[in-house]
Parts: structure tokens; C-alpha cells; sequence
């Protein structure tokens, strides 16, 4: 899967016409500008005062830049009578993703390692149903996972959204796991084996640190999709543990006094920034824990 | 604690027999509770007075969830055969050398670490004819330029194909590009000998021996397709009029704001029905290559 | 992690929380008025509730729908909100009928509230024999509010028949204004419909349709002819009408950039929230016909069955805060809304809410719009099959008669 310096000299050679290359590279522009538009467009306009959108159009440059719709996306919008921008929001999805992640990244990784390590002619079938479970719709889940959680009094609660999140992703990050486990040269857990290690100390002490990659790619395809779900923080968190993606909607969907979309988008890049930021620092990992969990599955 | 951790036999089947425990309870026991609400005239509170196949009855005669599954496939075909055909120019062009690879894979990528909510009110704000890019072609001078899709019923549909396309082009062009980089150089040097054109030698060599890639590219956005909802929420709410409502939307809708736990126990049902069959022959395929 | 002092310190947390809370008396509103003259009349029930040693939370949701959708799924989990915001419609029955709301027969007698209520409203409230919704203030939607500097500029009056209206609106679409504004979200083209049926059928046929739902009644010419004038209106609509909100629409009447729009009187309170003046800025007039009719939509709380103690005695206080005759004066004076309560002074209200108390009064004018009229699901998909035939021009109107039969007689 990767590409040596070597393999570059002698694979796909640009032996297309000049006119080809030029074509190639607009494409290759253009298709960028697809791709940057609408954040483009966001962020300009956050940047507007209200008259600048009022008079122009929303793909005009600001005149007059200021950050006064990000104070008060932050600070001061306002989601029903409650008047306090996506800050609480954002420090809810915080709370709720970090947990949720580290949970259920190292519960699928010691899942996939006893997967792996399972060998039963029942392995197959427990394979396919839960792969099956990766694919069923989760709305149709909901309201049996309401009924569940509030039979143990954790409906609308903080540990009631964490454990949704950790459950719900919990087939995807063991078939990520297992996958990679099942790579792993056997004889590393039959050492330990030998050496009297239970399961759980060979997962512990020598699986674990050696799938230190495969733990960052896993922590980052879940931190993306839990830090950006919205439908199961709208039912599960309860009104103290809301999500930021739920406050951005009740927020922009808010029309007390005139609307502001330089408010509203605002808000929605906000929300945007951690998994943004996230992405753009952990690129390499970002793009191989994607190909890997595909190419491999 | 420590020794309790140390002293346990090598044994996975336990941990699996835990984990699998709890896929039983929640995704299967869900599916099992769901299956029998289908079968009552549950409204509010579910009732466990088993009146038969009624509510799948009702479904099918219930325009809206008609209208749901049919913009489901014309939204599915044309979104996963658009982010297919996207993704993979994109995958075999950023193969061709290029300067700045790295630049514009982080540039195509980056949708997908923003979350569809987000998505859908960007592009929201970017379709509206009255602000967003009809305004700004008429304002520089292109006064017949129209762009008013997301507010036409026979069109908006294609918007959220739009914004999904752009929201997953950059995952199929970065499992595709891994695909192309795993390919053997003596399959090239071949390729070159024999004259190939290179359109062709894609076309006929290599995308169809990567067709394992492809076909998991495939049963990626599959999911995504029948998960749809918080594009819509985000973007068109289902409108204009039912235009652009789906069965997961009818679902939840029916679960919650609706009120009618049997009706939607049958639409959940038949979501699952649905997906299973569109998945089918990837798990024979798969399990029969495992076996 | 010591497992011992995390549990103590959680019991400490539990113990400070059962303490702090057996004090304040707490309600937990899940509501969706967030436009600017809605938020008002909150923020003015809130305020009296808090004034009166109250404990608010606050539960918002983006409107009607999720509103309904929020209050339902915390019912199923068993964490029900302590008062829900809605109209006294199917979902209230539903779930009154599943004894799920806490009704208020005591209070109600205690505080003779039958006798200060209109009958009509009165009836909608109690389910059973059991009063379970409290009204908040009493709209009706099948008014129409219109620009009055354009009216002037255009040289329109005030229309007395349909005719005339259309006339009116062509006049507009010729000066190059929108003449009828449009937010084409379901709900606000449905009612633009049923306003059309009430105009042209009158209460009686309105009865025999929506209320005794004679499959007979499908079968009059007058149905035919309200989705016809329905598409007329479909075919004025501007660009931009898909999906905007209702508040958004008015603020085109208010700021004179279209002519009318077909809404419920909560469109007074942007109205007036703009500091514009009813007979000045704006005018009003009921869906023209020659059998005036007043289509009722009651502001309701309903207070789902608490446990807690603490809950119990907040929903009380809101209930009494509700009916509190000075509070209702403040809701209507920014809601739009006339006091649910005959007893309040009307005094002050403006020509437009002053119409809505004469209509409200005229007992064979008065009814119940489809919201309360109809249970949910029937008023859902009646609201779905409108949406359709408005954004589906090669829809017939026999079509839709046919579906809307099958919905009618579907319970």
C-alpha cells in the first residue's frame, strides 16, 4: 500500500501531451473549488456585519470584516429562552465525545483482538451478525434503545448519551480491530500464552502497545462521527448534556428578532472546528485508517 | 484487581461471549421488539395485542412512505454512481505525479470531517436563489442564470445528491488512490509495452482488478444512504411539499412527532428488509470468501 | 479511580440535589415559541412563574413537530417534561387517552374556570370529563394580514369577496410586488387550504367534513373548487417561498415587500413587535366569504403525569400562573392571541384582536381548526397530502379529493 520513492520512477509516467497536463490541473482546480465553496462561503459571510448581508449577496468579500457575529454565536444566541450561544453546546459534546471515544475505541479493540483469537467454527456466523449490526439503520433502534435505557435510569442522562455512543459504535470499532488483529502474526499471543499470560494481560501488556496506529485511526473515525451526530444527542443527552450540533439547529432554526445567518453561520464553523482541526493535524493517520478499514474489510 | 487480571485462563471466548451479549440485547432484541410492535396498533404506549400484517398494509397505501423509498433509490443510484465516478477521477488523477498531491487531498477530503449538519445548512445557504450563487451570477451581470433547485419539488432531490457528492467524493478517492498505489509495477510496465491507451488500461485493467476496493466503496455509501437523515434535517426538512423525504425521516417522524409506534415498527421493519437484500450479496460474497 | 469516594461524592451530589430541589417548586416546559413576538409571551409566562418563587427549565424545540416528537420519546423513556406547549389536538388526546397528562378538575372548580370560559373552548380542553389542557390564548387561522401602505400605493381596498381578492393580488403582481406571501413549509400551506374550505362550505359543512367526517360530505362541489382556488394561490407564490418559516414570511408583509399572507393571528404579534399599528401599518380580514366563520386554535399547556413532588407543585403554580387573568392580558398584548379568559379586559386590544373577540363570541361562527378538530395522524397526513398537491402541479383535485376521503374515513 505505500508508494516507495522507487515504485514512483516506474509507475504512472506523464507521458500524456502538454494540453492533457494543463486540462488535468484545471480539472484538479476547479474540482478544489467544489470542494471549498460552501465552507468558503460560510466563513465569509461570519465575518459580515448583518447590513453587509442585507445589501449584498451571500458570495460577496466582507467590506468590513469584524468578529462580532463569533462573539455572539459563542456567546449569546439564543436557543429557546436560554440566551448563551453553542458555548454550552460545545462543552457538552466534549464531555460526551471524549469518554465515548476512548470507551468504546479500547472496548472494540480488546472486542477485535478476542475475535481474532476466537477460533470456533461459531466465529463466522457471530462475524456476519455482527457485521449485519453495523448495517441496520440505527433509527430504526431508537425507540427500543429508549425504552432499554430508561429501564435502567439512564434515559436523558450523561451517562445514558455516552453509553448510546459507545454501544452504537461498538460493532465498527471491533470489525476495525479484528481486522487488523487478524494480521497480527499469531505467535505474539502465543508467547504469551505459553508464559502462563491470561487473555486480558496479553491484551493489555503486549497487544495494545503494538496497535498504537491502529488506535489513533480508530479514535479518529469515532471522534468525527460522535463529535458530529446529531439525532441520538436530540433524544438520549437530556437538556443539561445537549450536543453543539443540536444547539446549532435549535439556534439557527430560531427566528426571535430578525434573522442572522452571519450569526448562525458562525456557529455552524464553530461546531466545525475540533473535527477541522483534528482532521488537518492527524492527515496521514485520517487517510490511512479510511483506506485501511475499506481495502482490508 | 491485579490478580484476579492475572490469574484468568487464555480465554477470548469469554470477552466475546460478553460483547456478543450486547449486540444480541441491543440490535437484534431491537429488531425482535420491533418486528412484534408492527404487528399491533401501538399509538403512544406499546400494546402487545397482535393484530397481523395491518400496519405494512397501511404503509403501502401511505403516499409519503411511497414517495420515501422511491426518492431513496433515485437519491442512492445517483449518489453512489456520482461519488463513485467523482471520487475515482479525482483517485486517478491525483495518481498521475501531480504537484501538490498532498494539497489537494487534504483540500478534497476535508468534507468528511465535517458533519452532515453542518453540510446540509452550507449548502442550504449556497442554493438559496435569493442570497446564495443565483444572486451572485445575476449580481456580476449574468442576469438568466438560474439555479433555483432547492426550492422546485422536481429538483431538490438532486441538491442533497449534491451535498452528499461532495461530502463523500474525497472518501472514495482516498481508498481508490490506496488501491492504485497497491498495484504492482509490473502490471504497468506491461500497460506500456502493450500500448494501452490509459483511459483504457483503467478502464479494462486495473478498476476491474481492484473490484474488491470498489465494491467495499460501495457498501460504505449504501449505509449512508439509508441512514440519510441529518442531511435532510439540515437542508430541505423533506420539502418541498414530501419531495425530499425518506424512510428514515418517515420512520423517526412516525415514531415520535406522529405518535404512532406501529406504523413506524413497520416502516423501521422494512427499512432493515430493504437493506438487507441491497447488502445481500456482498455478505455472500464476503463470508463465502472467508469460508 | 477510588471507587469508595467516587460514590460517596456522587451520594453527596444526589443529597445537595434532593435538598436544593424539595425548596423550589420546578417545571420543566418543553415549548417552540421562538419567533420574536412568541419568545415575548414565554419570556412574560416565565417571568410570572419565576416572580411567583418558580424554578424554570427551559426545553426548546425549532417548533410544533419537534415539540410533539421531544415530549413523546421522553413520555416512552419514562422522563416526561413537566408542561408541553401545544394546541388541545390529537396528540393531546392521544395522550390523555393513554392517561398520561395530570388533569386539573380540582383547580378548575376551585377557580370556576368553566364559567369564565367561552363553550367551545371550554370543550376542547377536557378530555373525558377531565380538564387537561390549560389555554394560553386563542388564535384562529384562517385570517389574512395585509400591507396597508401597499394596498395605498397600489390603489387596492381591502377585499370583500375571494374575487376581489384575487383581483387584488393580480393588481400587486402587475405593480411588481409578491401578492400573496407564502412560507412553504406543510403546515402553512395546509392552512391555506382548510381556509379555503371554511370560506366557500361555511361551519356547518366544516362540521360535517372535519367533525362528524360524513363520507358524504367528500362528495360536495365545494371541495373541488377550494383546491382550485388553493393552486390559484400555489401559481402567485414567489421563488423563494420554499421552506421559509412563517415569521420570516410576515416580515415580508411588515417590511412592504409583498401584499398579503394567509396566517393565524400569532402573525400580529411581528406585527407589533415591529411596532407597526393594526388599521395603520397593517390590516386584517377573515378568509372572504358570505358564511363568516372563525377558525379556533387554542395555546394550550399540558402538563404530562409527574412523580416528583417537586414537579408536581411547579406544574400547579404554572397552571395558576396560566390562569392568572393579568398574565393572559400580557400574553395576547404581544402574542397576538385573544385572552382565553372572557373575563379579561379587552378594552385595549386593536381592531384586528378586537374582531377575533367579536367572531370568538358569535356561536354559530366560531370552530375548531383541523389541528384540534382531527386526531394527529390524521391531521399529518391531511397536512402531507396539501404539501403535495401545492408542489405538484399535475396533481388533480379529484386525486387529492379521493386521497383526502381515505384519510378522512381512515379511523
Amino acid at each position: 500500500m505505500t508508494a516507495t520513492p522507487m515504485a514512483g520512477l516506474t509507475r504512472p509516467r506523464p507521458f500524456a501531451p502538454h494540453a492533457a497536463r494543463i486540462g488535468l490541473y484545471v480539472f484538479l482546480v476547479v474540482s478544489a473549488a467544489f470542494f471549498l465553496m460552501p465552507l468558503l462561503l460560510v466563513l465569509m459571510n461570519s465575518l459580515k456585519p448583518i447590513e453587509e448581508i442585507r445589501q449584498g449577496n451571500l458570495l460577496s468579500f466582507p467590506v468590513a470584516p469584524s468578529f462580532d457575529a463569533w462573539v455572539a454565536a459563542w456567546q449569546t444566541a439564543c436557543t429557546g429562552l436560554d440566551c448563551h450561544g453553542v458555548r454550552p453546546g460545545v462543552w457538552n459534546s466534549i464531555k460526551i465525545t471524549v469518554p465515548a471515544v476512548v470507551i468504546s475505541t479500547l472496548a472494540g479493540a480488546l472486542n477485535g483482538y478476542a475475535l481474532a483469537q476466537w477460533k470456533s467454527r461459531h466465529a463466522n456466523l457471530i462475524m456476519l451478525l455482527v457485521t449485519v449490526g453495523l448495517f441496520i439503520p440505527y433509527q430504526a433502534m431508537l425507540y427500543p434503545t429508549v425504552k432499554i435505557l430508561s429501564n435502567v435510569g439512564l434515559f436523558r442522562t450523561y451517562a445514558g448519551i455516552v453509553f448510546v455512543h459507545v454501544i452504537y459504535g461498538l460493532p465498527y470499532t471491533t470489525l476495525l480491530f479484528r481486522n487488523f488483529y487478524v494480521g497480527v502474526p499469531d505467535e505474539i499471543s502465543q508467547a504469551a500464552r505459553m508464559e502462563g499470560a491470561s487473555f486480558l494481560r496479553t491484551f493489555w501488556s503486549i497487544i495494545l502497545p503494538i496497535s498504537t496506529n491502529i488506535l489513533v485511526v480508530v479514535a479518529i473515525l469515532q471522534f468525527t462521527g460522535i463529535w458530529n451526530d446529531y439525532l441520538l444527542g436530540l433524544i438520549f443527552a437530556g437538556n443539561d448534556n445537549l450536543p453543539m450540533t443540536v444547539q446549532l439547529t435549535n439556534i439557527v432554526n430560531n427566528a426571535r428578532g430578525a434573522a442572522s445567518p452571519n450569526v448562525n453561520m458562525a456557529a455552524a464553523l464553530i461546531t466545525a472546528i475540533p473535527t477541522l482541526v483534528v482532521y488537518f493535524l492527524s492527515g496521514r493517520y485520517f487517510v490511512r485508517g479510511i483506506a485501511a478499514g475499506a481495502v482490508k474489510g | 484487581m491485579k490478580t484476579w487480571f492475572n490469574r484468568q485462563a487464555f480465554r477470548p471466548d469469554i470477552t466475546v461471549a460478553a460483547f456478543f451479549a450486547v449486540v444480541a440485547l441491543f440490535f437484534y432484541g431491537s429488531i425482535v421488539w420491533t418486528f412484534v410492535m408492527s404487528l399491533t396498533r401501538s399509538t403512544l404506549v406499546p400494546t402487545y395485542q397482535i393484530v397481523g400484517f395491518d400496519q405494512y398494509v397501511k404503509l403501502f397505501a401511505n403516499q409519503r412512505w411511497l414517495v420515501s423509498c422511491l426518492n431513496m433509490v433515485i437519491f442512492g443510484v445517483l449518489y453512489i454512481v456520482g461519488t463513485l465516478v467523482f471520487g475515482m477521477l479525482l483517485a486517478v488523477l491525483a495518481d498521475r505525479r501531480i504537484s501538490a498531491e498532498s494539497l489537494f487531498r487534504t483540500v478534497f477530503l476535508y468534507p468528511l470531517a465535517v458533519s452532515l449538519v453542518v453540510t446540509g445548512l452550507s449548502w442550504r445557504w449556497l442554493l438559496d436563489p435569493a442570497n446564495g450563487l443565483q444572486a451572485l451570477m445575476r449580481s456580476i451581470g449574468w442576469e438568466a442564470f438560474t439555479f433555483d433547485w432547492l426550492t422546485r419539488p422536481d429538483r431538490a432531490l438532486y441538491t442533497l445528491v449534491i451535498a452528499s457528492i461532495w461530502h463523500s467524493a474525497g472518501l472514495v478517492m482516498v481508498i481508490v488512490l490506496a488501491g492504485l498505489r497497491g498495484i504492482d509495477n509490473d502490471l504497468w510496465k506491461a500497460i506500456r509495452m502493450e500500448g494501452i491507451p490509459l483511459w483504457r488500461a483503467y478502464l479494462q485493467v486495473i478498476f476491474p482488478g481492484m473490484r474488491p476496493v470498489i465494491a467495499s466503496c460501495v457498501v460504505l455509501l449504501m449505509s449512508e444512504v439509508i441512514r440519510g437523515y441529518d442531511l435532510i434535517i439540515a437542508m430541505t426538512k423533506g420539502g418541498p411539499g414530501i419531495s425530499t423525504e425518506m424512510p428514515a425521516k418517515f420512520a423517526v417522524d412516525f415514531y415520535f412527532a406522529r405518535v404512532n409506534l406501529g406504523l413506524a415498527s413497520a416502516a423501521s421493519i422494512m427499512m432493515l428488509v430493504l437493506s438487507l437484500l441491497l447488502l445481500a450479496p456482498y455478505f455472500y460474497s464476503e463470508f463465502r470468501r472467508r469460508t | 479511580m477510588n471507587v469508595t469516594r467516587l460514590s460517596s461524592t456522587l451520594a453527596l451530589f444526589g443529597l445537595l440535589a434532593a435538598s436544593g430541589t424539595a425548596l423550589a417548586q420546578t417545571v420543566d416546559v418543553q415549548q417552540y415559541w421562538t419567533s420574536s413576538s412568541e419568545s415575548k409571551a414565554m419570556n412574560a409566562i416565565a417571568d410570572a412563574y419565576k416572580a411567583r418563587g418558580g424554578k424554570w427549565i427551559d426545553s426548546p424545540s425549532a417548533d410544533f413537530d419537534s415539540a410533539i416528537a421531544a415530549t413523546t420519546s421522553r413520555i416512552a423513556g419514562g422522563e416526561p417534561p413537566s408542561a408541553v406547549l401545544m394546541t388541545p389536538s390529537g396528540a393531546m388526546r392521544d395522550l390523555a387517552a393513554a392517561g398520561q397528562l395530570r388533569d386539573f378538575n380540582d383547580l378548575a372548580q376551585a377557580g370556576g374556570w368553566q364559567k369564565v370560559m367561552a363553550p367551545l373552548i371550554w370543550d376542547k380542553l377536557n378530555v373525558d370529563g377531565k380538564m387537561v389542557g390549560l389555554p394560553v390564548g386563542i388564535h384562529a387561522d384562517n385570517w389574512i394580514w395585509y400591507s396597508k401602505p401597499l394596498f395605498e400605493k397600489v390603489g387596492i381596498a381591502e377585499p370583500k369577496t375571494l374575487d376581489e381578492m384575487f383581483a387584488a393580488a393580480d393588481k400587486l403582481k402587475e405593480a411588481g410586488h409578491i401578492p400573496f406571501a407564502v412560507g412553504g413549509e406543510p403546515w402553512q400551506e395546509v392552512s391555506i387550504l382548510t381556509g379555503f374550505i371554511l370560506a366557500l362550505g361555511g361551519p356547518d359543512y366544516w362540521d360535517q367534513l372535519f367533525i362528524k367526517r360524513d363520507p358524504e360530505a367528500v362528495k360536495s362541489p365545494i371541495l373541488p373548487k377550494a383546491f382550485e382556488l388553493f393552486r390559484k394561490v400555489s401559481t402567485y407564490a414567489d421563488p423563494a417561498s420554499p421552506g421559509r418559516s412563517w415569521n420570516d414570511t410576515t416580515n415580508l408583509v411588515v417590511t412592504g415587500k409583498a401584499g398579503m399572507q394567509f396566517m393565524g393571528d400569532w402573525a400580529r404579534g411581528e406585527f407589533l413587535a415591529a411596532g407597526q399599528t393594526a388599521g395603520k401599518e397593517f390590516g386584517c380580514f377573515l378568509t372572504p366569504s358570505d358564511k363568516p366563520a372563525y377558525a379556533v386554535i387554542v395555546d394550550i399547556f399540558a402538563f404530562p403525569v409527574n412523580t416528583d413532588e417537586d414537579r408536581i407543585k411547579g406544574q400547579t403554580l404554572l397552571a395558576e400562573t396560566v390562569m392568572d387573568p393579568a398574565v393572559e392580558a400580557s400574553i395576547a398584548a404581544v402574542k397576538g392571541s385573544v385572552p382565553s379568559r372572557l373575563d379579561v379586559d379587552t378594552s385595549t386590544l386593536d381592531i384586528c384582536a378586537a374582531k377575533g373577540v367579536e367572531m370568538l363570541g358569535k356561536l354559530d361562527a366560531a370552530v375548531s381548526g383541523t389541528y384540534d378538530a382531527l386526531p394527529g395522524d390524521m391531521n399529518g397526513q391531511m397536512t402531507d397530502l396539501a404539501t403535495q398537491f401545492w408542489t405538484d402541479p399535475s396533481m388533480t383535485a379529484e386525486a387529492a379529493i379521493e386521497t383526502l376521503a381515505g384519510i378522512l374515513q381512515s379511523q
